[in-house]
């Protein structure tokens, strides 16, 4: 009944009360309601995710498993940018309250936390996407291979894609007349064809496909067909 | 630190001594062509430096007068009203913070509150290192040429004050613009270099330096995100409802006055609750009480997707698709001739050209409609792909191709334009090779 019965009828509950806040505007407060205590929900599993991180990482650190030092370096940073974070250390303070110090700004580098953000985190996420470049040529170098005509039309649009988007494709293209019958081979006009052709019909298929899907997972959520999500305490 | 802490359970690579060679290498050539090219210091970082002034003030009117607490036209935002701030009922007037130069001060509307020190604060916002030079130069030559005083000599008297109360103002203003160097920014740069470097040292292999950074980011991340979350949802949401008057005592002071603080109180217990209950999760037992919050999570997550999906995504592409498949060039209001076409909207009246035939146009349309139901087709696996169906799933597997290709392409190219940023950053923000 506490495990299986009440989380199931609190699903369909504030599922239906989202669906009927949409046809009805009686209970529009009742959903906006719900997605505060949605949002806060959120808000607090990030603070839960932070708390699996301390015990995965104290865990680590206590037993001396291989690796432990990067934990600890993974907690100190951790705690670092927290401590700066909640205490707003070195924060701008705000123009109406400045005797407020919590009410001050941190965004710029002048506070702890927007120095951390500029000149750590920032810089890692960025990185770290970049770094990517060299996987998805690497992997791309290794795999893509025009055997079919699939395979041809993938490569040959990515292809048009990348050349379009640099220098090279305007400068390959430009002789083409812009009002002559081969103007759709100039670069801007290949790459409009591709893109608001070609793939807008393609990602809209794909869109109603994941919109239907979406519909019918959360129909079967609330109604209780598919319990899988809170099968596991 | 023992080296047993450092490896990994999978076992990393003792020696890496190329990785640290080429790393030594690409540093010590970076560094000289900095010297060389470019001398100065390296992660030169400069900033603008303007001192804000806060002087405690109160209406000079009386509480029915409010208003004259409202910001005059044209002053900045930090002389706007006080919201939530409103007279208390003990007839105290409302006290704002202004700027101590504040206008109102003169005309008697303000008073400054006696025995309250001002706030004063600098703040400081990264200026180009070359534009910094060039303003620095600027501010001390204007500095230099507004220190001498006017020359009297053929000026009446009246011009002779203007003159130099005008030089003592712009002397003034360029006194007050600081720009200088910003050791804090400098060191900055110089970890986020340092923090590139090692996320780049992976693509050698995976090794220490990568290790580090990766744990630093994994640590900064997580509480970033959980900062992010504290200060935008559970402080306004949650704790304001909670406790309004501490909240807003130390955290909101703009915090607006509820109209219904008992029930707002009341309502935010119950995902106070369901916090409570989610974060018992860590706990050794009785993790199943963390399932109510999330059933309250999925389901307004599943209500919210349901509508949505169906309205944004569904019944908005499908309109999307259905357009005209025969497209005509637009009209044009010149030369209105025989065949034309008029009438009036809203009330306005219009005539155009009769309209041509746009091949483009119908091509793309019918395209997008055949691309569209060929794919949908495809998805569809309640048919087997035979015969007629077959065929038109293998047309929408085309469109696909093309789709997949582009989103190949543009993704490839969005790496890369980071990549060219990182690059961008080390050159010239750390190193400055920039000419």
């Amino acid at each position: 009944m506490l495990q299986r019965t009440i989380p199931l009828l609190i699903l369909s509950a504030s599922g239906l009360v989202l669906i009927l806040s949409y046809f009805s505007p009686i209970t529009e407060t009742w959903s906006e309601q719900v997605v505060s205590w949605f949002n806060i929900l959120a808000g607090v599993a990030f603070v839960l995710g932070a708390g699996n991180l301390l015990a995965v990482n104290l865990e680590k650190i206590s037993s001396k498993r291989p690796g432990w030092a990067y934990a600890a370096i993974t907690l100190v940073s951790f705690g670092a940018m927290l401590v700066v974070g909640l205490s707003k250390w070195g924060s701008v303070p705000d123009a109406k309250y400045p005797n407020v110090h919590l009410a001050g700004s941190q965004d710029s580098t002048q506070a702890g936390y927007g120095w951390a953000y500029e000149y750590v985190l920032s810089p890692l996420t960025a990185t770290m996407f970049a770094l990517l470049a060299f996987y998805v040529a690497s992997a791309a170098f290794r795999a893509f291979r025009a055997k079919n005509l699939e395979a041809i039309l993938l490569l040959g649009t990515a292809f048009i894609i990348l050349l379009v988007q640099i220098a090279a494709g305007a400068f390959l293209t430009n002789w083409i007349p812009e009002d002559s019958f081969f103007a759709f081979l100039r670069a801007e006009s290949l790459k409009a064809i591709v893109t608001e052709v070609f793939q807008t019909a393609g990602m809209r298929a794909i869109l109603i496909g994941i919109a239907l899907g979406t519909a019918a997972t959360s129909l079967r959520l609330i109604l209780g067909i598919d319990r899988s999500a809170l099968s596991k305490g | 630190m023992s080296s047993e802490g450092m490896q990994q359970s999978g076992g990393a690579p003792k020696s890496d001594t190329r990785l640290w060679i080429a790393l030594l290498i690409f540093g010590a050539v970076g560094i000289f062509a900095g010297k060389v090219w470019r001398p100065g210091p390296l992660a030169e970082a400069y900033v603008e430096v303007v001192t804000e002034t806060r002087v405690l003030a109160e209406a000079v009117a009386p509480p029915a007068a409010q208003p004259a607490l409202a910001a005059p036209s044209g002053s900045m935002g930090a002389n706007a009203p006080l919201p939530g701030a409103s007279t208390s009922e003990d007839s105290s007037p409302t006290r704002v913070w202004v700027e101590s130069n504040d206008p109102r001060f003169q005309s008697g509307e303000l008073r400054r509150v006696e025995g309250v020190a001002p706030e004063v604060w600098d703040e400081r916002s990264r200026v180009d290192p070359k534009k910094a030079k060039e303003q620095i130069a600027t501010l001390e030559g204007d500095a230099e040429r507004l220190s001498e005083p006017t020359d009297p000599t053929g000026l009446t008297q009246e011009e002779f004050e203007a003159r130099e109360a005008a030089r003592i103002t712009a002397l003034k203003a360029v006194e007050s613009t600081r720009i200088v160097a910003s050791p804090r920014d400098s060191i900055g740069i110089w970890v986020a270099a340092l923090l590139t470097l090692g996320i780049f040292s992976f693509l050698v292999r995976d090794n220490p330096f990568y290790k580090v950074v990766e744990s630093i980011l994994i640590g900064v991340s997580a509480a970033y995100w959980m900062l992010v979350a504290f200060w935008s949802t559970l402080v306004p949401d949650l704790f304001a409802k909670l406790a309004p008057d501490l909240v807003r005592a130390t955290m909101l002071p703009g915090l607006v006055e509820s109209e219904h603080p008992g029930k707002d109180f009341l309502l935010a217990l119950i995902p106070l609750a369901l916090g409570v209950m989610l974060l018992w999760r860590l706990a050794p037992r009785g993790a199943w009480i963390a399932v109510w919050p999330l059933a309250v999570v999925i389901g307004t997550f599943a209500g919210m997707r349901l509508t949505a999906s169906i309205e944004a995504d569904f019944m908005a592409q499908i309109a999307a698709t259905m357009k005209p498949l025969v497209a005509f060039t637009p009209g044009s209001l010149e030369g209105v001739v025989d065949g034309s076409v008029s009438g009036a909207v809203d009330g306005v009246s219009y005539a155009t050209s009769a309209q041509g035939f746009d091949l483009g146009g119908t091509l793309a349309g019918v395209l997008g409609v055949v691309g569209v139901i060929t794919v949908l087709v495809y998805f569809f696996f309640s048919l087997e792909h035979k015969g007629l169906v077959g065929k038109t799933a293998r047309v929408g597997v085309w469109f696909l191709m093309i789709t997949f290709g582009a989103a190949f392409g543009f993704t490839v190219m969005g790496r890369i334009t980071l990549l060219v940023g990182r690059f961008d950053f080390l050159f010239n923000d750390w190193l400055g090779l920039s000419p």
